[in-house]
């Protein structure tokens, strides 16, 4: 910074040299101060995520002693045949959870977006409330519904609990897109010959399509990350990863849990972020 | 494509008869019956909200009539959805197909319809030749500038080559000089290919200058059908007089209800007596009734003496006399010559105000009496030399039949 500085308005000869450097300084303060605030928020919200994905490359078991870097942890974890069962019953859950609800939700955003009925409104506040409510009441109220109905818990009441709140993410994500889609669209194709159901195969279906893929990459994402509501509703042998590795930290935070918890970050990010980038589109 | 009379047996290509539409509480259209012919260029015009787009819908059948029935081509199309009626529609903002190209567009009424590929392919081109857009066929709609979105959303409909063919507001995205060019690019198609045109818009210029017939509408009631000569000529009321063009409407009272002008006479403000034309009202001795009176057929004159032939004209008195053979009769009282003419009004006035726009100049006169009027006077240069100044007297005139009585 120059100790004179010309300002806009004629107006630099009154200020003294002195001052207009006190000036400079004080405002290179505030925007070094936000962008150091902005820094601390990162900081704090990411530096322990970075420090796991740091030690997940850590040579040593001993978590908090690095040693060197490996990616022996990794390797081990296909021997782990448990994680590797529990991956499958992750995937195969989210699999069938986002076939489900993409499909699901999709005709549920058309229902609400398209068509008037009886009791739309109830409709369309209940769609929201999975999304609105804590996970621990969606788990408890899931738990108890498959003891009343003597369902004996398995992947298949994990598939179904996933469902149930996968439907209204995809119903919000797949809605946002009908709304802004022009009516004029499927009057056009009706007006042309096509039936309703020609109609939404050619031309509604295809227009919502980024959305409708942006949405089932959310709902996988959220249910291969899922917790609370996999951990109250999942029986004897079908333990998902979240839950395996939530098991595996009860005898302490080992490096495979570093490692499996990275990769599990890794494939969300990729997710989120395709699915973002398809919801711009 | 086909020719307009083959295999038509009824008269109407379209005809609404007591269509009500009723949105809950309002009633969107009236009790309308409309018949349109075959072959013809129709316009719907009228202010926004005015029914024009609901009836258009109906027809199409996106919206079904709350009462009364629509007759295309003959047939009763209660209960017949949109896909199956034999009409394609122009949509205001184009609506085409964002993830189809231009050919894919064009060609998709035809894929639903299941015509062979082959012909298909020949029809595409067929329709993209007649917009002439050929060559756009592979582009998305997004890469087409506004004006050829309008003819790829042409094309899509004519290239089925529907009974009817509506269009919505279609040249309302375009700017002003694209949108004089496609009227007259519209108009021509419609003539090549033969096929009745519902036409909806706002812009009376616009129906004006394309269509053969024009229905008015106003709060759901159809005012007046007619050739736009007709519409413009003979308004049959106030709204369409001041929605048609522009006009005056002056305020008068029956006084003489029999004239040897065989036109009624009337009483302006300041119980000024003039001649005007009734299309067949009944008029009462004392009725309140309005005039409509036409800017541009009015005619300002200078008051006083003048030499008429002369500035009639434009020649000089010698040369006039060579001409004619006779001794030239000189400078004439203006008045009397005006009124040589029984059916000419002639009247006082006082310029108010002159607006130069151009083609025309636009003058503010007060009438003797105090009513208020707009003139329009071609700006041709002056046959005679008027006092153009804000203030100046002179004498206002119009022929009978140029001045209409409304009754509303």
């Amino acid at each position: 910074m120059t100790t004179t500085t010309t300002t806009a308005g004629g107006r630099a000869p009154e200020l003294t040299a002195p001052r207009a450097a006190r000036r400079d300084i004080r405002r290179a303060f505030h925007s070094n101060a936000l962008t150091l605030l902005a820094a601390a928020i990162f900081l704090f919200l990411y530096l322990p995520i970075l420090i796991l994905v740091v030690y997940s490359f850590n040579d040593n078991r001993v978590v908090g002693v690095w040693t060197g870097f490996s990616t022996r942890w990794y390797a081990t974890l296909l021997q782990d045949r448990a994680l590797m069962a529990s991956l499958r019953v992750s995937l195969w859950v989210a699999f069938w959870s986002t076939l489900i609800s993409t499909v699901l939700g999709t005709l549920g955003a058309m229902a609400l977006e398209r068509f008037r009925f009886r009791g739309k409104l109830t409709y369309d506040a209940t769609m929201y409330l999975p999304i609105i409510i804590p996970d621990i009441v969606m788990a408890l109220s899931a738990l108890l519904f498959f003891v009343l109905v003597a369902v004996p818990l398995s992947r298949y009441t994990i598939l179904v609990a996933h469902v149930a709140f996968n439907i209204s993410f995809v119903a919000v994500v797949v809605r946002g897109r009908l709304a802004e889609l022009d009516r004029a669209l499927e009057e056009a194709a009706a007006d042309l010959g096509a039936n309703t159901w020609t109609t939404f195969r050619r031309v509604t279906l295809p227009l919502l399509m980024p959305a409708i893929v942006s949405a089932a990459l959310l709902a996988f994402t959220l249910s291969l990350d899922d917790f609370v509501i996999t951990f109250f509703v999942s029986g004897p042998g079908s333990t998902t990863l979240p839950v395996r590795v939530y098991s595996m930290i009860k005898f302490g935070v080992t490096p495979e849990v570093n490692a499996i918890s990275t990769l599990m970050l890794l494939g969300s990010t990729v997710l989120v972020v395709i699915s973002l980038w398809l919801q711009r589109k | 494509m086909r020719k307009p009379h083959e295999k038509m047996t009824d008269s109407f290509r379209v005809e609404l008869r007591d269509v009500t539409k009723r949105f809950g509480e309002t009633i969107a259209v009236d009790n309308l019956t409309l018949q349109i012919r075959d072959g013809e260029f129709f316009s719907l015009i009228g202010p926004s909200g005015c029914g024009k787009t609901t009836t258009l819908r109906m027809v199409a059948g996106f919206e079904q009539p709350s009462e009364g029935t629509i007759f295309i081509g003959g047939q009763h199309v209660e209960g017949i959805p949109a896909h199956r009626r034999p009409v394609n529609t122009v949509f205001q903002n184009y609506a085409l197909f964002p993830h189809m190209n231009v050919a894919q567009n064009v060609a998709f009424g035809l894929e639903m319809s299941k015509v062979p590929a082959p012909e298909i392919k020949r029809r595409v081109a067929e329709a993209l030749e007649l917009v002439r857009l050929p060559q756009m066929a592979e582009r998305k709609p997004k890469q087409l500038s506004g004006g050829q979105q309008q003819r790829v959303a042409l094309a899509r409909a004519l290239v089925n080559r529907p009974q009817v063919l509506l269009l919505d507001e279609p040249l309302g995205a375009l700017d002003l000089k694209l949108r004089k060019a496609m009227q007259s690019e519209l108009k021509q198609i419609q003539t090549e290919v033969g096929i009745t045109f519902i036409y909806v818009t706002h812009d009376q210029e616009e129906a004006m200058a394309m269509s053969d017939r024009i229905g008015i509408m106003h709060e759901g009631l159809l005012q007046q059908v007619g050739s736009p000569h007709e519409v413009y000529e003979k308004p049959v009321n106030r709204f369409v007089a001041d929605f048609i063009g522009e006009t005056n409407f002056l305020p008068a009272t029956v006084s003489r209800l029999e004239t040897e002008e065989e036109h009624p006479m009337v009483m302006l403000q300041g119980n000024v007596p003039v001649l005007a034309a009734d299309e067949g009202h009944e008029l009462r001795l004392g009725q309140s009734v309005t005039l409509t009176l036409r800017p541009e057929r009015i005619n300002l004159y200078p008051q006083g003496k003048v030499d008429v032939l002369k500035a009639e004209s434009g020649l000089e008195a010698e040369e006039l006399e060579r001409i004619l053979g006779a001794k030239m009769p000189g400078p004439v009282d203006m008045k009397e010559f005006l009124l040589a003419e029984p059916e000419n009004v002639v009247l006082d006035g006082v310029l108010e105000e002159a607006f130069y726009i151009g083609t025309d100049t636009r003058f503010r006169v007060t009438l003797q009496g105090g009513a208020s009027l707009v003139v329009r006077q071609q700006n041709y240069g002056s046959r005679y030399d008027l006092p153009y100044d804000v203030g100046s007297r002179v004498y206002v005139q119009w022929a009978a039949e140029n001045a209409q009585i409304l009754i509303d």
